[in-house]
């Protein structure tokens, strides 16, 4: 197919118009091939770390998520959504300390810089699991994702454990 | 000065100094401010006051179970902290969750919860005012926080996240930061057994 496509003869626009017309199927495959591979790339550059989920008790609702964002590309990565294999919905959190209380504060956007890591942690940022069905035992895994916007979503699979 | 003037002072000064290395630590002050009476419900719907707990020491924290981080994480440290001593000091022991979220936080709701962490933890919750009013003597700071439209829960706590220990007679006599060190505790908890 590749020598019908480049070896045609010069001179017969009809034949090159016919050739042309085989070749784009094997077009369409090469520039679809090109696109994903370029997005993978891409979305290689930001990575799931150390992940896991605090194992609760069964009648909970929520947990929490942890795990380090790394970045290893040259541009700075803003991760605007997240989500869990076990969570109705899931969302990152972090605590502000004022007059004496710790409160929880949704955080719309978390910046990855390049070339950095951003840690999710007890106590710091953490991602917020709500509405668990089901609610994840000790030793099972949790498939944790999050996503920048307009980038696919980057996941890991994240074991359930004791804090 | 000859030697055998040295060697006496030498002892001296020795011993002395090894009195001093064995000195036991201090006793833990009784915090005069903090604490005091009060009427809640345990996990198992009974009545339960300041009182129940007297005899033992107790270690005590404030939360509520929709809390996904930091409750959690302090019960599982205490509890775990709590393991870590031996039986017969564990029945010494009172380990105490009280909620200040009555409304999701039953009795069957915190005992189901609380389970999960050990079943000898007592779970307390009341009305709102009892509630109040108990975290008002135990200086604990808290307050419902409406969610922003669209969030996933209705609303929150802020709130101040200290472990208490108790003596005997229920007087607080130290508080703890929410991400202690377990050998710190343990060894204030052995100091008053």
């Amino acid at each position: 197919m590749f020598a019908a496509c480049f070896n045609s003869p010069a001179g017969a626009v009809d034949r090159r118009r016919k050739v042309f017309a085989a070749c784009q199927p094997l077009l369409r495959i090469l520039i679809a091939l090109c696109v994903s591979f370029a997005a993978s790339a891409s979305h290689a550059e930001l990575v799931i770390e150390n992940a896991w989920v605090r194992a609760v008790p069964p009648n909970s609702s929520t947990t929490a998520g942890y795990l380090t964002l790394r970045n290893s590309g040259d541009e700075e990565q803003v991760i605007t959504r997240a989500s869990a294999s076990v969570a109705g919905a899931a969302e990152i959190h972090g605590w502000i300390e004022t007059d004496g209380r710790k409160k929880m504060v949704r955080q719309h956007q978390v910046s990855v810089p390049a070339g950095a890591e951003v840690v999710l942690q007890t106590g710091g940022l953490h991602m917020m699991l709500f509405r668990l069905d089901p609610v994840p035992v000790a030793g099972e895994s949790v498939r944790l994702c999050v996503g920048a916007a307009d980038q696919p979503d980057v996941c890991a699979d994240a074991i359930v454990r004791m804090p | 000065m000859k030697a055998s003037v040295w060697r006496p002072l030498l002892a001296l000064l020795l011993m002395l100094g090894l009195a001093a290395c064995s000195e036991p630590k201090p006793e833990l002050p009784v915090n005069t401010r903090l604490g005091g009476d009060f009427v809640l419900v345990d996990q198992n719907g009974l009545m339960f006051n300041a009182e129940d707990l007297h005899g033992k020491l107790s270690l005590m924290f404030f939360g509520f179970t929709h809390c996904p981080d930091i409750c959690p994480a302090t019960l599982a440290r205490t509890v775990g902290a709590w393991k870590a001593l031996s039986e017969s000091e564990r029945e010494q022991v009172n380990l105490v969750f009280v909620t200040f979220d009555p409304v999701r936080d039953t009795p069957q709701h915190l005992k189901q919860y609380l389970n999960f962490f050990d079943p000898s933890v007592i779970g307390l919750t009341g009305s709102v005012d009892d509630i109040a009013d108990m975290a008002q003597r135990f200086g604990v700071v808290y307050l419902q926080e409406t969610a922003e439209p669209g969030a996933e829960q209705e609303y929150m706590f802020s709130h101040s996240d200290f472990v208490y220990l108790l003596d005997q007679q229920g007087r607080v006599r130290k508080l703890f930061k929410s991400d202690f060190n377990s050998e710190e505790l343990i060894a204030d908890v052995r100091s008053l057994l």
